[in-house]
């Protein structure tokens, strides 16, 4: 029976994944990538990995599509805040055509499928190894966690976890120095879409506790801050979509408080531990727990921020200049 | 001493965060910490020439390890590491302080020397892990740092550049990152040294050769290897001359060939197939670079194509190095061919680093890059035309330059060991790039000037003409390297490392008798 209903997931993913790129219009490619990211979450859930499942749920189905759905709504005639686009008809919606590309389509293709080939006869039947786990289960007691990925996230490897926190920063100021726009503005006041303004404020407090509850349980279950990040970094976006401009309106110390709190935090507390004489993160074990919560929020907050700070950012780009 | 290895990354990220939060407040605080950081870290560097034994290990967050199997993440500095990170940090260094003069005429000065810092941390960290994630995670933090500053300028054919080396350099992480899961799942364990020995015991598979072919593509395209060097010549050409200096001069080093050395040698157990496939490379690379760039009219543009051909020099060299040890030839011409390419590294670091500062000088004062358009800047800019003298001379390999010595070294080992095609195509490359840079000579530097304004420009500001005589002298001292004094100081413990492959992994995993 459940051989049954996996391979029917698995046929579901790639169908799902194939319709999505081969949909007439971008309407209906949006929405499959909604079922697609859903129906991978599942089948994560299947392989035993809640954790990846959350991340995809929140990722792909989440924030992705939160971005694409604004995406969407730019070429939408009644929503669009730009003036031209009202001229298009509904075809503005159709993917351009693309007869003209079928050689190379071709060409890349049964590249791609040749190297799909390679790959599944390369790792056909090799045995898979597994010496850390062991390790990292017997290390659990002093990590100060319960769940072994959050113990590997941040006590094993924190180290990386806090580069990859420094990589979601870097981000954002990649986009800053090739955006060429200084600082943030309030943007113009524009029409809005009632219904969405409502679906906005009746989603907030569940996201937000949603968020919260994945961070808690993080400690004993799957979960932890960069899906609660994400989470929370969806509410900024959907606020801003709503007409709630929150990034663009607070000081700007708070901003850069809010973005750099995490990575500063983690930062610090590296220093900290180097001067009291242990390695670089290295916590004492008496406080690991209560430090890893610490840590976790903070992050989970500034991952958010980083998140909501890019959306705003590219999303004024949009606004015309002279409505300073 | 072993406590100081986690400052080489944590200073210049901490940099780059104090840079970000409170340029807004003094706006030349990016000017001041940036070159002060970088001085210090180039101290550090040097340093770690002098440690007491021939490797040092560092635990982050205190995990030792539990029964042999590493659980947290090293920090390895060793012979190889040491060279990478002296001359990443003096790069940084020179780069850094020509910059502060060179950025003015930018907006947005604060996000470029937070990306600088981010972008030295990250080199500085893929050449010190001993953590194969651990390295990805650097990996991504230098370029996605380089790709930022290729677009710095915000003109259309930069944001054209940076975009295509985005979509490449993400095809290639994509790669990398398959690569290392595959280890991961075949072996059950991330670090470098414990893979090694897994690898040594589980005998080969077909993998593992699938595996070394995803990890030269995607490490092949960071350094811009012939068949993967499409972005190379726009976003080294597009960026600003510090950030050209830095990303041909030391990125694709550190990113590309440093990665690729690290692993072939001290990772994978070495095979004839994948050694020659490296040469190959690397000997393709060579010819095709110089042979594309002798067409070249853009000044920067010609260099970045120079780039992949003394690149070329550096892969053909190791790779003639694995070629050999591979099939259990003769070690001492091994040693002869890892030692030319690894010198050739350090030389090549310090020329080419030169002539795009050169280059950005003459852009600065002058405000163009098309050869065409120059002439006769000889009397009008004596500094930068005698640097580039100097350097266009250590490229083309002429004595008593420190070109010359590391290309001798390359063609005796390719004579020594049978390379006898590899030894003539070396020396041809040799004489087309010299008259590709006496081209550069006669069209910019000498003859009557061409440029449409005919005022007189005048020599580059002090900030920018420094670096350019330090990196000129070092084009000369460099020479002293074949001395065996100095050899065995600097260039010595990096062969040793590649040589005796399995050395690596003892000291780490605690193997020592």
């Amino acid at each position: 029976m459940s051989i049954l209903i996996d391979g029917l997931l698995a046929l579901l993913v790639i169908y799902l994944a194939l319709q999505s790129l081969l949909a007439p219009r971008l309407t209906q490619s949006v929405f499959l990538f909604f079922a697609f990211g859903l129906a991978l979450a599942l089948a994560w859930i299947r392989l035993g990995a809640v954790d990846v499942a959350i991340t995809e749920a929140a990722i792909a189905a989440g924030f992705l599509g939160v971005l694409f759905l604004d995406a969407l709504r730019d070429f939408s005639p009644s929503f669009s805040k730009k003036p031209k686009n009202l001229e298009y008809d509904q075809k503005s919606l159709a993917k351009n055509d693309t007869r003209g590309h079928l050689l190379p389509r071709m060409a890349l293709g049964l590249g791609l499928g040749l190297f799909l080939l390679i790959s599944l006869e390369a790792v056909w039947k090799i045995p898979q190894g597994g010496g850390l786990t062991a390790a990292a289960g017997a290390l659990l007691p002093e990590s100060g966690v319960e769940h072994p990925v959050t113990a590997v996230l941040l006590n094993f490897r924190a180290y990386d976890t806090w580069l990859e926190m420094g990589v979601i920063l870097l981000g954002l100021l990649a986009v800053f120095a090739a955006g060429g726009i200084k600082g943030y503005r309030k943007p113009p006041v524009a029409a809005q879409d009632p219904l969405l303004r409502q679906v906005i404020l009746f989603f907030t407090p569940v996201l937000f506790l949603f968020g919260a509850f994945l961070l808690y349980i993080g400690k004993t279950g799957p979960g932890g801050a960069f899906q609660a990040g994400v989470l929370w970094g969806a509410i900024g976006i959907l606020l801003h979509m709503g007409g709630w401009p929150v990034f663009a309106v607070i000081p700007r110390w708070l901003r850069q408080l809010l973005l750099t709190v995490g990575l500063g935090f983690f930062m610090v507390l590296g220093f900290l531990f180097v001067a009291a004489g242990n390695a670089l993160f290295e916590y004492p074990p008496a406080y690991a727990g209560i430090l890893i919560l610490l840590v976790e929020t903070l992050a989970a907050i500034s991952i958010a921020a980083t998140l909501s700070a890019i959306f705003a950012y590219l999303n004024q780009m949009k606004y015309p200049s002279q409505t300073l | 001493m072993t406590a100081w290895i986690p400052l080489l990354v944590i200073l210049p990220l901490s940099g780059a965060f104090l840079i970000a939060i409170f340029s807004g407040m003094f706006k030349r605080i990016g000017g001041i910490l940036t070159p002060l950081f970088m001085l210090i870290l180039t101290c550090l560097g040097f340093m770690f020439f002098f440690r007491e034994t021939d490797v040092l290990v560092y635990h982050i967050g205190g995990w030792e390890l539990y029964n042999g199997i590493p659980v947290g993440i090293h920090f390895v500095v060793d012979g190889l590491s040491v060279l990478m990170v002296a001359i990443i940090n003096l790069m940084g260094f020179l780069a850094s302080f020509y910059s502060v003069s060179y950025i003015r005429k930018f907006t947005g000065e604060k996000y470029y020397y937070a990306l600088f810092c981010l972008m030295v941390a990250g080199m500085n960290g893929v050449v010190l892990t001993g953590d194969l994630f651990n390295m990805f995670i650097f990996l991504e933090i230098a370029v996605i740092s380089s790709y930022a500053l290729v677009a710095f300028g915000i003109e259309r054919e930069e944001l054209e550049a940076s975009f295509k080396y985005q979509v490449l350099g993400g095809v290639a992480s994509l790669v990398i990152l398959l690569g290392i899961a595959l280890i991961y799942w075949n072996t059950g364990t991330l670090n470098i040294a414990d893979i090694a020995i897994v690898l040594k015991e589980n005998g080969d598979n077909k993998l593992i050769s699938f595996v070394q072919v995803l990890l030269i593509a995607g490490f092949g395209l960071k350094a811009a290897m012939i068949p993967f060097h499409a972005w190379l010549p726009d976003a080294h050409s597009s960026a600003p001359s510090p950030i050209s200096a830095m990303l041909s001069g030391v990125l694709i080093k550190a990113v590309g060939v440093y990665a690729i050395m690290r692993l072939f040698f001290n990772m994978f157990t070495l095979s004839y197939e994948i050694s020659m496939l490296i040469t190959v490379i690397g000997a393709v690379s060579m010819v095709g670079g110089v042979l594309l760039a002798v067409g070249q009219w853009d000044f920067k543009r010609l260099l970045a194509y120079h780039s992949i051909s003394q690149m070329g020099y550096v892969v053909l060299g190791v790779g003639m190095g694995m070629v050999i040890l591979s099939v259990g030839g003769s070690r001492d011409v091994a040693v002869l061919a890892i030692a030319g390419g690894l010198y050739h590294m350090v030389n090549h670091a310090v020329f080419k680093g030169l002539l795009f500062l050169n280059a950005g000088a003459v852009e600065y004062k002058t405000g163009t890059r098309m050869l065409r358009e120059m002439g006769g800047l000889s009397n009008n800019m004596p500094l930068t035309s005698a640097t580039y003298f100097s350097a266009s001379m250590a490229i083309s390999g002429i004595p008593p330059f420190n070109g010359f010595f590391s290309k001798l070294l390359i063609i005796i080992a390719a004579v020594q060991g049978g390379f006898y095609l590899m030894a003539i195509l070396a020396v041809v490359v040799s004489i087309i790039t010299l008259a590709s840079f006496l081209k550069v000579h006669r069209y910019a530097f000498i003859g009557f000037s061409r440029f449409k304004n005919k005022k007189m420009f005048g020599e580059a500001p002090f900030g920018m003409g420094l670096p350019m005589v330090i990196l000129a002298v070092l084009c000369l001292g460099l020479s002293l390297l074949i001395i065996p004094f100095f050899r065995d100081i600097f260039l010595s413990p990096a062969v040793n490392t590649l040589i005796h492959t399995l050395d690596y992994s003892q000291p780490i995993l605690g193997l020592l008798p």
